[in-house]
């Protein structure tokens, strides 16, 4: 199975995944991106979020492949204009 | 069982000398000249009921990963670390948590203290180590045979139900960095030095959350110099500062196991 990177995006840093994860294939790693974002805006929010005016909603995961080629970008903003 | 403790204990295991720690005289007083075991739990028997588990005492070195107990089968050994430490596992088809840590401080195997020989948990080395593995019927026959045995093995096992519950409260009431923070600390209280050698993947299912939850928490404790991330490797940079970023939720089980096994056995 190939191993995709899923590094996250805040404005101007990125933060790396040193690791990956080995999943079926690029729609695997989308579920995955968006599972990952949907924990992570949960966490922030959870952990006071709304008072400490930090901004979660510029952020993104950035899934690259072995390769370092990007295979996909998820902003976080993209989970709220679901429905 | 605070931290300094831990270290002093060691030191004194290595320089092979004894010395009285606080709080821990009373069980030291049962050693002779040198600690026979760097196990805090073997260290605290008295000399007979260390004779009956002496002779199926194995040193071993364990690797990480290494299985001690697959969930629902019967259970062979019991392990008592020196040093690493081994996690306790809940599990169903997808998902998997950490429920308890057991290093230098205890034993695995609590289903076999109980009276039980399974549980629906995997039990496996986290951070690799060496210690001593003695087989499950050599214990339960200790047991039967010694109720001072039996009697510092079930305040043992207290201690666990307590850091267990404390888990429980930690997943469910506090955020990723307090929880990084205070796993980071148990993890410290049971290593020499101040490297703990991990994967975020392995991370990711002690906290129980995906692992670019752990890349998050990571960078947040680096940011505030608490802790030094390199691939595979965490090194705890400010013990207290972690300690304030646990919020609380560290400590708890500490000061309760130091309350149920200073006591003489």
């Amino acid at each position: 199975m190939p191993r995709y990177f899923f590094h996250i995006r805040n404005n101007h840093e990125r933060l790396e995944d040193p690791e990956g994860t080995e999943l079926a294939g690029p729609e695997a790693a989308h579920e995955e991106a968006v599972s990952a974002t949907i924990e992570l805006i949960c966490h922030r929010l959870a952990a006071g979020w709304y008072q400490s005016g930090e901004k979660i909603f510029g952020s993104s995961i950035e899934v690259t492949d072995e390769s370092a080629a990007s295979v996909l970008t998820f902003p976080f903003a993209k989970v709220l204009a679901q429905g | 069982m605070t931290h300094r403790l831990l270290k002093l204990w060691a030191q004194a295991a290595e320089r092979d000398v004894s010395v009285l720690l606080p709080g821990k005289g009373q069980a030291m007083s049962h050693l002779p000249n040198q600690p026979e075991f760097r196990n805090q739990l073997l260290a605290k028997l008295s000399l007979e009921d260390l004779d009956l588990l002496r002779p199926h005492l194995k040193p071993v070195q364990l690797d990480v990963r290494h299985v001690l107990e697959t969930a629902n089968e019967p259970i062979q050994q019991v392990y008592f670390a020196d040093s690493g430490f081994a996690s306790i596992v809940a599990k169903d088809a997808d998902r998997e948590t950490e429920v308890g840590m057991i290093g230098r401080e205890g034993v695995t195997g609590l289903p076999v203290l109980l009276g039980d020989e399974q549980s629906p948990n995997d039990t496996f080395i986290q951070l690799a180590g060496s210690g001593h593995l003695l087989p499950v019927d050599a214990m339960r026959s200790a047991m039967e045979k010694s109720g001072t045995l039996r009697a510092t093995l079930l305040r043992y096992v207290h201690a666990m139900a307590i850091q267990m519950a404390n888990t429980a409260l930690a997943n469910s009431k506090f955020n990723v960095d307090a929880r990084l923070g205070r796993w980071l600390l148990m993890a410290h209280d049971r290593v020499d030095g101040d490297q703990v050698e991990l994967t975020h993947e392995f991370l990711a299912v002690m906290l129980g959350v995906r692992r670019a939850g752990v890349t998050q928490a990571i960078q947040r404790l680096e940011e505030r110099k608490l802790i030094r991330a390199a691939r595979g490797r965490l090194t705890i940079r400010n013990r207290r500062g972690l300690e304030k970023a646990a919020n609380g939720s560290y400590g708890v089980p500490e000061a309760e196991y130091t309350r149920l096994m200073s006591g003489r056995s």
